[in-house]
């Protein structure tokens, strides 16, 4: 479950980093994942795979708000590379738009 | 009830335990039917509701140990929903995931109900999801709009990322009550901050709650202007000088609201949870605190300087008190025992097909909490010995003038330092004349003694006495009431008997207060300080020099033999050179004589638990600091007693053997041909 244990989700390549987030997206693996995500806006571009996460909770996402906020914040490129089924669900529940902006910003 | 089934159904929602949710949902449906009246109550539905009751503890215990896989629906389960379906009127309806119901800002009219959630930093941490309750809003309307918020942390640094920081506006579209919209948030209002404001709520309504969020006001309103929640009657006025005036008047407004929601707070807050550890840290360093107290009292006397004297004098009322308070603190309610038994005496009774009532007495009555965990065995016990043979079918009852249901009361008070807890049946009564019978037959009884009420009846506490003649799987096996004795007695408890033959009987449990702070008795061994309960002491002498059989370690004492046991051959110390003490200790029905090199005087002992380490250690069940500080064993005298008369049975054996052995040699002896 602790998938950042076993290997982090950040790659960093050039000017981009790619965070790819396995497994659960929840309270129990937020605390795990916190550091790696951030470092990620070291980076001018940042693209997030959301493909293998197998759950996410309110916690998980507002982990995945926080560093889109921040990244937005810096002026960074920030994105969701996919879009995952159970994430859209979540942020439509919520009535947030993020991703899509994000998206919209990276479609260019 | 209805509620328990919701909140257990609401609970299960939040983990995603489908088998439990369909299966509550249906226990639900016909709880409902049940408060509106359309059911009526009879008994084989009581029955199933028990059973389902069962049926969900198995569940959660499943549940508690794999979380991960659903429950096996077995035929119990299957046959409960079948029977629980059958008194719902409406075929059990999958619980509705709830489809989020997406954004429709241009339905924004003021028949909405508007719903501010400002969710509590911990919430994710309690095991909450804010998700959970939007989907259940789901269920009562649409969800015309949503904005959620998030408040970044200070820094990206060393912030907890489980700490809730999200909060939520919404506009629902929902023909549900106050109360059905609430109750979405039961279980997070108390720590949460939850405004709703019903459809039509007047512009000023918003006002006060922008002035209530903190922050600029104007911000909030001008938000919910645009996310289209204001009033539109209103929203078209000037946008900053119109709410100015009606800042002041809006909380004067809302007073009665803001009160009851302070209200709901001080509920909420009126207990705090403690761990137990700690409340038995600060029992335990109270205890030192009396201790030390006295110490400094007995010195301030010695100093024989007037003031000091009554300085500490008012110090050590100050401490008592305390100690008393802290005591005090432990104490809970012996409801937490007789909420058990009404469940208990309705299946015991069905079973045996006795009509029974139970009357719960005095169940606000304290006690302390390490207690509660000990009687329960035994009332449980007494209350099914008591149906099974204090209360007599209902046809012998009718043909004595009694009424068919049988009354069983459990009363609890308080009584001059104790506490009492008397089990009264208005059975048979204890039959004098069976009990004694039966323990001649025993062997339990010495011949030609003559035994007053109370002793006849405490002959049941023997061990492998039983009296009813048919043993049926609720009591009668002989095993039961010599435990309860000994659970009672464990507690430093007594119990006591009264019957009146065709009237029914009262069992009365008398337990001591606390069980932390004892009058203990001070004596010494081979310089140690060892500490005995003194209620379990029955006298002191000199260890005498005559009448004494040391082979078999007994002392003839008033017409009988007692065994005795020295302390330090249980602790191996060399023999002592001077003279000894007997300490003669009864527990029960049991005396034993028990061997120290000095007698102190009494003390009062702070029972301190023993280290893991010595929890196996026999004959000592605790220690307790003394006044100069130093440590002392208290002596578990039971145990003490059990085993001195172990040793003499064994001994008397092994004496008895020799000395046949000893007159066969002699008689060989005499007989051989020379």
């Amino acid at each position: 479950m602790l998938v950042a244990d076993i290997e982090s989700p950040l790659h960093i390549e050039g000017q981009e980093a790619t965070l790819t987030l396995q497994g659960d997206l929840t309270i129990f693996t937020v605390d795990a994942l916190k550091d790696d995500i951030f470092l990620a806006l070291n980076c001018p571009r940042i693209r997030v795979s959301l493909d293998a996460v197998t759950d996410i909770d309110s916690c998980g996402l507002q982990l995945l708000l926080m560093l889109a906020r921040q990244a937005q914040d810096l002026g960074r490129d920030f994105a969701l590379s996919q879009s995952h089924p159970e994430v859209d669900a979540l942020l439509a529940l919520y009535g947030l738009d993020l991703p899509a902006q994000a998206a919209e910003e990276s479609a260019p | 009830m209805f509620r328990s089934a919701h909140t257990i159904k609401g609970s299960a929602g939040l983990f995603a335990l489908d088998g439990l949710i369909a299966f509550t949902h249906v226990m639900e449906n016909v709880l409902d039917r049940m408060r509106n009246g359309e059911l009526a109550i009879d008994k084989p539905l009581v029955a199933l509701l028990l059973a389902c009751n069962d049926h969900l503890r198995h569940m959660l215990a499943h549940y508690r140990s794999e979380p991960a896989t659903p429950f096996p629906e077995d035929a119990e389960h299957r046959r409960l929903l079948t029977a629980l379906e059958a008194h719902t009127q409406f075929a059990p309806t999958a619980v509705a995931s709830a489809a989020p119901c997406p954004a429709a800002p241009e339905n924004s009219e003021s028949g909405n109900w508007h719903l501010f959630l400002r969710y509590h930093p911990d919430l994710f941490q309690h095991g909450f999801d804010p998700a959970s309750f939007l989907r259940y809003l789901g269920k009562h309307g649409s969800i015309v709009h949503i904005h959620t918020r998030l408040e970044m942390p200070a820094t990206l640094q060393d912030f907890d990322p489980t700490t809730c920081r999200l909060s939520n506006e919404l506009a629902l579209h929902s023909q549900a009550s106050a109360a059905d919209i609430a109750a979405a948030f039961e279980f997070i209002q108390d720590d949460s901050e939850i405004d709703i404001l019903p459809p039509a709520s007047d512009y000023d309504a918003f006002v006060a709650l922008a002035a209530r969020y903190g922050g600029s006001p104007e911000t909030h309103l001008a938000r919910w202007r645009e996310a289209g929640y204001l009033p539109s009657a209103v929203s078209t006025a000037p946008p900053v000088q119109a709410p100015m005036p009606s800042l002041e008047a809006a909380p004067m407004q809302n007073v009665p609201q803001e009160k009851r929601r302070s209200v709901d707070r001080v509920e909420g807050s009126r207990f705090i949870r403690i761990e137990a550890a700690k409340l038995d840290a600060l029992i335990n360093r109270v205890g030192e605190l009396v201790i030390s107290t006295a110490s400094s009292r007995m010195r301030a006397k010695q100093t024989a300087d007037s003031d000091m004297i009554q300085a500490v004098e008012v110090l050590s009322q100050l401490v008592e008190g305390i100690r008393d308070d802290a005591l005090n603190l432990r104490m809970v309610p012996i409801s937490e025992i007789f909420n058990r038994f009404p469940r208990m005496v309705h299946d015991v009774s069905a079973r045996l097909g006795k009509e029974i009532e139970l009357d719960l007495v005095g169940a606000d009555t304290e006690i302390d909490k390490s207690m509660i965990e000990k009687l329960t065995d035994p009332l449980m016990h007494i209350v099914r010995n008591a149906i099974d043979h204090g209360i007599e079918d209902a046809e012998s009852r009718l043909a004595q003038g009694k009424p068919a249901r049988g009354l069983l009361r459990l009363k609890a008070y308080h009584d001059t330092g104790a506490i009492v807890v008397d089990i009264s049946d208005d059975g048979r009564g204890m039959n004098k004349a069976a009990i004694l019978a039966k323990a001649q037959e025993r062997g339990l009884l010495a011949e030609g003694r003559q035994l007053s009420d109370p002793e006849v009846y405490k002959l049941i506490f023997l061990p492998g006495f039983s009296t009813a003649e048919q043993v049926s799987d609720i009591s009668g096996r002989g095993v039961g009431m010599d435990v309860v004795r000994r659970n009672i007695e464990a507690l430093r408890g007594e119990i006591e008997i009264l019957s009146t033959a065709g009237q029914g009987s009262t069992l009365r449990i008398r337990l001591p207060l606390t069980l932390a702070i004892i009058d203990g008795f001070h004596v010494e061994v081979g310089g140690s300080s060892l500490v005995l309960p003194l209620d379990m002491m029955a006298e002191c002498m000199d260890m005498p020099s005559q009448q004494i059989s040391r082979e078999t370690r007994q002392i003839w004492l008033r017409d009988t033999w007692i065994p005795y046991i020295s302390l330090r051959e249980l602790f191996s110390l060399p023999p002592s050179d001077e003279p000894e003490y007997v300490v003669v200790a009864q527990f029960g029905q049991t005396t034993a004589g028990i061997i120290v090199d000095r007698l102190i005087g009494d003390i009062q002992a702070v029972i301190k638990p023993l280290g893991s380490l010595f929890r196996s250690l026999r004959g000592v069940s605790g220690s307790t600091i003394m006044g100069n500080g130093r440590l002392a064993l208290i002596l578990d005298i039971p145990q003490l007693i059990q085993l001195a008369l172990k040793r003499e049975d064994r001994l008397v054996e092994q004496r008895q053997a020799s000395l046949t052995e000893h007159s066969i040699a002699l008689a060989n002896s005499a007989t051989r041909p020379i």
